[in-house]
C-alpha cells in the first residue's frame, strides 16, 4: 500500500497559482525533503495536506485513505502530525499542557467524567503525562519543564512543537521549517534530536526546510519545487547538482 | 497551608450567614435574599467565565439562558406540581441543548459575528416569552409559587438560600474540575489555537457548542434557583441589558480565573444593591467606569490584584 500519496495537486489563490500539477511518492520510512525559494508553493502543499485548504485539483491519499474526504481534525486520527511555520503553541498554557493537548486523540474524557473529576480520568492524565515528559527527556527539553512557554527561547519552542506532535505518535510528520530562525548551534541540536526522533519513534519525516545543510544531512529524498512546481526530486546528492535546482537557488546564496 | 485556611473561613462564613444575619438583624430578610442573588450570579458568572476565559468566545445572550431556566423551573413548579430539582434538571437539559445548537450555528463565526448571533439570541427571548403568553404569562409575568424540596414545601428565604448555596458550590466545584481537566485543555486549546488543535485531533465545532452548552447550563440552573425565591418573573428582566451585566462580572473580575469570576459577581450585585437608591443613570455611569479602569489597570481583573500588588512591592523593594 502507498504511503504519502500526492498526484497532480493543483491550488490557486486569486488567479495566481500556488502550487500546480504538484506528484508525490514518499514512502513509509524516509525522511523526505521539501525545498524551494520563498513562495514556491511548499507550506500550500502542507496546508493540502492537513486540509487547512482544500485543493482544487488532484488527490491526496495516505495508507490507501483519500485525505480529501477527511476534516482537518481527523489528519492526526489518519496518522499525520505537523509543525507550523509560524509557532503555534498554546502559549497560556505550561508546556506539559501543551503535550497533554497533544495527546487529544490518545483518551476519551467524557464532559461528566471531567466535571466529577473521576479517578479513572486522572489516572489517564498521570499518563500522560509520563508520555509527556519522556517525549520532553528524548528532546532535551527536561529543565524546561515548568516554565512558562513565552519565555522559552526560539530553538525551545520549535523543539516543544515537534514534542507536541510526536507525543501523538504519527506515522508520518510534517515539519514546516523546524530550523527557520535559529543560529548554527541550534539547528545542529535540532538535527540531532530529528536523528532520534527517527531512531526511537520511526515516524516517517516530510520536512520543508530552507537550511541546505540540515536537509543535506537528513534527508534520504528531497523534492525541488519553484513557482508551484516540482522541478526536481532525488537523492540530495543529485539534486544538489541538479541544473534547475541551481538555476533556481541562484543568487541566493543557499546552494 | 495558608490558601487552606481561607477555604475553610469563606465556607463557615457561607453556611453561618443566614445565622449572622438571624442574629444582627433578626427583623430583616434582605441580607439573605442579597446572598441568595450573589450566588446565583456566581453561578451565572463562573458558567460565562469558562466560555469567555477558557474558551475565549464571547456571549451576549447569558440573559436569554437564565430566562430559559427560570421560566422552564416557574411553570413546571406552579403550574405542573414539579419537585425544585426536577424541574432544575428538566431546565438544565433544555439549556444544554439550547446552548450546544446556538454554539453549532455560531461555529463558522468569529468575534464580531458570534457576539451578534448570541445577542439575537438574547434579545428574541423576552418577546418569544411575550409571545407565548398562555404559558408564561406574557406582560403579566408569572407568579411562582409552591416550591418544594423531595416533597417538602420551601417556605422561608434561609432556606431558598441553604439550597441555593448548595447547589451553586456543587456546580462550582465541577467548575473546577472541568477546567483542570482535559476538557478544560481542549478548551483552551482551542482558545489560544485553533489551527494547531485542530492539527491535533480537537473537533473545533463540537468543543465551542460543548462551551457554549455548559455556560447555557450554568446560567440555566441559576434562574431556575432564582425563579422561587423570586416569586414574580417579569419577561423584560432578561434584556440584553441583563446580559450585558453578566459580561461586566466577568470582564472585572477576570475571564481567565474562576475565583476572579466569582469576585466579579460578587463585586457586580453588592455595588448593585448599594446604588439601588441613586438616580438610575447613576450605576451604569459607575459599572461603566468599573470596567474602563479595570482594563486600563488590571487588563486580567480582580483576580490578578494580589500578583499585581506583590510585583509592585517587589519593584519597590528591589529600588
Amino acid at each position: 500500500m502507498d504511503f504519502l500519496s500526492i498526484k497532480d495537486l493543483g491550488q490557486t489563490f486569486g488567479g495566481l497559482a500556488a502550487v500546480s500539477d504538484f506528484s508525490l511518492e514518499m514512502p513509509e520510512g524516509t525522511v523526505f525533503g521539501l525545498i524551494g525559494p520563498n513562495g514556491s508553493g511548499k507550506t500550500t502543499v502542507f496546508n493540502c495536506i492537513t486540509r487547512i485548504y482544500t485543493p482544487q485539483r488532484g488527490r491526496i491519499s495516505f495508507r490507501g485513505k483519500n485525505l480529501l474526504r477527511l476534516a482537518p481534525h481527523q489528519i492526526i486520527r489518519a496518522g499525520i502530525g505537523r509543525t507550523f511555520q509560524n509557532l503555534e503553541l498554546f502559549r497560556e498554557m505550561s508546556p506539559m499542557e501543551n503535550l497533554l493537548v497533544g495527546q487529544h486523540i490518545k483518551y476519551r474524557a467524557p464532559l461528566l467524567s471531567c466535571a466529577l473529576g473521576l479517578p479513572g480520568l486522572k489516572k489517564k492524565d498521570r499518563e500522560a503525562q509520563m508520555r509527556g515528559r519522556q517525549v520532553m527527556e528524548l528532546l532535551g527539553l527536561q529543565e524546561y519543564l515548568g516554565k512558562p512557554v513565552a519565555s522559552m527561547p526560539l530553538g525551545i519552542k520549535r523543539k516543544l512543537e515537534i514534542a507536541r506532535a510526536l507525543v501523538a505518535s504519527p506515522a508520518l510528520l510534517l515539519l514546516d521549517e523546524p530550523a527557520s530562525g535559529m543560529n548554527e548551534r541550534e539547528t545542529k541540536d535540532l538535527q540531532e534530536s530529528l536523528l532520534a526522533v527517527r531512531a526511537q519513534f520511526g515516524a516517517s519525516i516530510l520536512l520543508v526546510e530552507h537550511d541546505m545543510s540540515l536537509v543535506m544531512s537528513l534527508c534520504d529524498r528531497i523534492a525541488v519545487m519553484n513557482f508551484g512546481r516540482k522541478i526536481a526530486e532525488g537523492t540530495p546528492a543529485e539534486v544538489k547538482i541538479h541544473p534547475e535546482v541551481v538555476e533556481a537557488y541562484l543568487g541566493k546564496g543557499d546552494a | 497551608m495558608k490558601k487552606w485556611w481561607w477555604k475553610i473561613a469563606l465556607a463557615l462564613l457561607l453556611l453561618s450567614w443566614p445565622l449572622l444575619t438571624m442574629i444582627l438583624m433578626p427583623d430583616k430578610t434582605y441580607y439573605d435574599y442579597v446572598a441568595s442573588l450573589v450566588l446565583a450570579n456566581v453561578c451565572i458568572a463562573v458558567g460565562l467565565g469558562i466560555l469567555m476565559g477558557y474558551t475565549g468566545l464571547v456571549s451576549l445572550g447569558q440573559a436569554g439562558f437564565v430566562a430559559m431556566g427560570a421560566y422552564t423551573v416557574g411553570i413546571l413548579i406552579s403550574k405542573a406540581g414539579f419537585d425544585l430539582l426536577s424541574a432544575l434538571l428538566v431546565a438544565a437539559i433544555l439549556c444544554a441543548l439550547t446552548g450546544f445548537t446556538l454554539g453549532l450555528t455560531a461555529v463558522r463565526l468569529k468575534s464580531t459575528y458570534l457576539v451578534l448571533v448570541t445577542l439575537g439570541f438574547g434579545a428574541s427571548i423576552p418577546h418569544l416569552l411575550v409571545y407565548f403568553h398562555d404559558l408564561t404569562g406574557g406582560h403579566n409575568g408569572l407568579q411562582v409559587a409552591g416550591a418544594t424540596l423531595l416533597g417538602l414545601p420551601i417556605t422561608s428565604g434561609k432556606q431558598f438560600y441553604y439550597i441555593i448555596l448548595g447547589v451553586v458550590s456543587l456546580l462550582v466545584w465541577c467548575a473546577f474540575n472541568l477546567t483542570r481537566s482535559k476538557k478544560g485543555r481542549t478548551f483552551r486549546a482551542v482558545r489560544d489555537s485553533e489551527i494547531a488543535a485542530q492539527s491535533l485531533g480537537i473537533n473545533l465545532m463540537v468543543t465551542r457548542a460543548t462551551a457554549f452548552a455548559v455556560s447555557a447550563v450554568y446560567a440555566g440552573v441559576a434562574g431556575g434557583l432564582l425563579a422561587p425565591l423570586l416569586g414574580y418573573l417579569g419577561a423584560e428582566d432578561y434584556n440584553i441589558m441583563a446580559s450585558l451585566n453578566y459580561l461586566i462580572m466577568v470582564i472585572i473580575g477576570g475571564a481567565s480565573s474562576l475565583w476572579g469570576v466569582m469576585l466579579g459577581a460578587l463585586f457586580f450585585v453588592v455595588a448593585m444593591e448599594l446604588f439601588s437608591n441613586s438616580p438610575a443613570g447613576m450605576t451604569l455611569v459607575f459599572f461603566g467606569g468599573a470596567v474602563i479602569a479595570t482594563m486600563m489597570l488590571l487588563p486580567r481583573g480582580l483576580a490578578s490584584l494580589p500578583a499585581v500588588l506583590s510585583k509592585k512591592r517587589g519593584a519597590l523593594r528591589g529600588r
